[in-house]
């Protein structure tokens, strides 16, 4: 513990209240005492923690205040002279059209507007140099976190002659196919990932076989893999899928 | 001059907010809060998270923002808005927070993390810090009421020792030792958080 007349000292010096010579003579004391130079250290993460503590209860309430009207504000707004008579009319307009939609049977664009909704581009890796071969995937894996699909297809597709069983590689490619829309090419990478079951992608590959499945209108080999995997949405998606 | 280059900025980004993260102003921060958490909570959400996560990340940014401006990290060459840096920092932390999951996934690394013991024994000792640090934030949920409200009035609303003393009707010394005994509270606490974990 700190005697209260250090405690005072120290954070005198901290607070730039000391006078000059005072102020000298402190850091001179602290240069050679070691003891001082923690109490120092210790002083100031008090001030530190109590203003970070306070402040974290504060950006609590703030959240509390508005966690109410996120919701809200985070769809979309609505147009000030769409009142709810027009509201409701569109509605059902929106509603009969799907329904139309759906019985003459275009299934395919059913799905393609699921895939729409749930499709997000996997992250991707971290991109660590090693190898001459991992310089060429992690550089293909750059391209595609930076949404540049071609260049990143160029790169795995280069690759892929020579590993043609690498699941890593199979999988990005897929999913760089299926990033810019391109399902049919995706499917096949993807699949060989979800068959191989050692992968440690193969969960995710389930996922998006599934929405690469949806997005070409195969309805039912979609929902035969989106049912194996563990993402999140699976039951709010095949909900919509019915 | 360094409050030269705060005007410099505030000018320049006409950043009413800067201030307001310097003097811990609460009610400008909670504007703050409210126009830019629905933007970073978007992105997040339109990048595998939701809410909660968003709150999360969006409250450790605004954490990050508020230390940087405090500790003069930030100046007007770095930074153009607060707003957008406030808005990058959230982007990077939910970054590495999906790459720390992805990196499980990870399968050949043929690099081999060298590590010197210098180099070792410092991250140690920040380590170290940084767990003392986060023991003291903590114990101070358990401090007694009035040590809390005591220490906020000094420590976070800068109030000065007289200016509390005239608020509690009390002598300038009462306050200052009222508050020394207040900061011995909560050092125990945190030892005694230490020891308990």
């Amino acid at each position: 513990m700190i005697a209260q007349e250090d405690f005072e000292r120290i954070e005198a010096y901290l607070e730039n209240r000391l006078s000059k010579d005072e102020k000298i003579t402190f850091q001179n004391e602290m240069k050679v005492n070691v003891k001082l130079k923690d109490a120092v250290e210790e002083v100031r993460n008090l001030g530190w923690a109590v203003q970070k503590a306070v402040l974290k209860e504060k950006l609590a309430t703030f959240h509390q205040a508005i966690e109410n009207e996120l919701e809200s504000s985070l769809t979309i707004r609505r147009h000030p002279l769409l009142n709810f008579k027009w509201a409701v009319a569109a509605s059902v307009l929106i509603i009969v059209g799907i329904s139309i939609v759906w019985y003459v049977s275009e299934k395919p664009k059913h799905g393609e507007a699921i895939f729409e909704k749930y499709f997000v581009p996997d992250p991707g890796l971290m991109t660590a140099m090693g190898s001459t071969q991992d310089y060429l995937f992690h550089k293909a894996m750059l391209d595609y976190k930076l949404g540049n699909y071609d260049a990143a297809i160029k790169g795995w597709e280069s690759l892929i002659g020579v590993r043609s069983e690498n699941d890593s590689i199979n999988y990005f490619l897929g999913s760089a196919y299926l990033a810019k829309g391109d399902a049919n090419n995706a499917i096949p990478h993807i699949e060989k990932v979800a068959s191989d079951s050692l992968s440690n992608f193969k969960s995710s590959a389930y996922w998006y076989l599934g929405l690469a499945y949806l997005k070409i209108g195969n309805i039912s080999k979609a929902e035969l893999w989106i049912n194996k995997s563990d993402n999140k949405n699976v039951t709010e998606l095949l909900k919509e899928l019915y | 001059m360094f409050r030269g280059r705060v005007s410099k900025f505030a000018e320049k980004t006409g950043d009413r907010f800067y201030q307001a993260f310097k003097e811990n102003n609460t009610t400008e921060m909670e504007i703050f809060y409210r126009e830019n958490f629905p933007k970073v909570a978007r992105y997040i959400r339109a990048n595998n998270g939701d809410l909660e996560n968003a709150k999360d990340i969006f409250q450790e940014a605004f954490l990050t923002v508020w230390q940087n401006i405090k500790m003069n990290k930030i100046n007007a060459e770095t930074v153009i808005s607060l707003e957008a840096y406030l808005y990058k920092i959230s982007k990077n932390k939910w970054l590495d927070h999906l790459r720390s999951l992805e990196s499980r996934k990870i399968i050949y690394v043929d690099e081999i993390v060298d590590t010197d013991s210098e180099n070792e024994n410092l991250h140690q000792k920040k380590e170290l810090d940084e767990l003392k640090y986060q023991k003291l934030e903590k114990g101070f949920k358990y401090l007694g009421k009035g040590c809390r409200i005591l220490l906020e009035k000094f420590y976070f609303n800068k109030m000065s020792l007289r200016e509390i003393a005239i608020e509690y009707n009390w002598t300038e010394n009462t306050a200052k030792n009222n508050k020394y005994r207040c900061l011995q509270q909560l050092k125990k606490l945190a030892l005694k958080n230490s020891e308990e974990l």
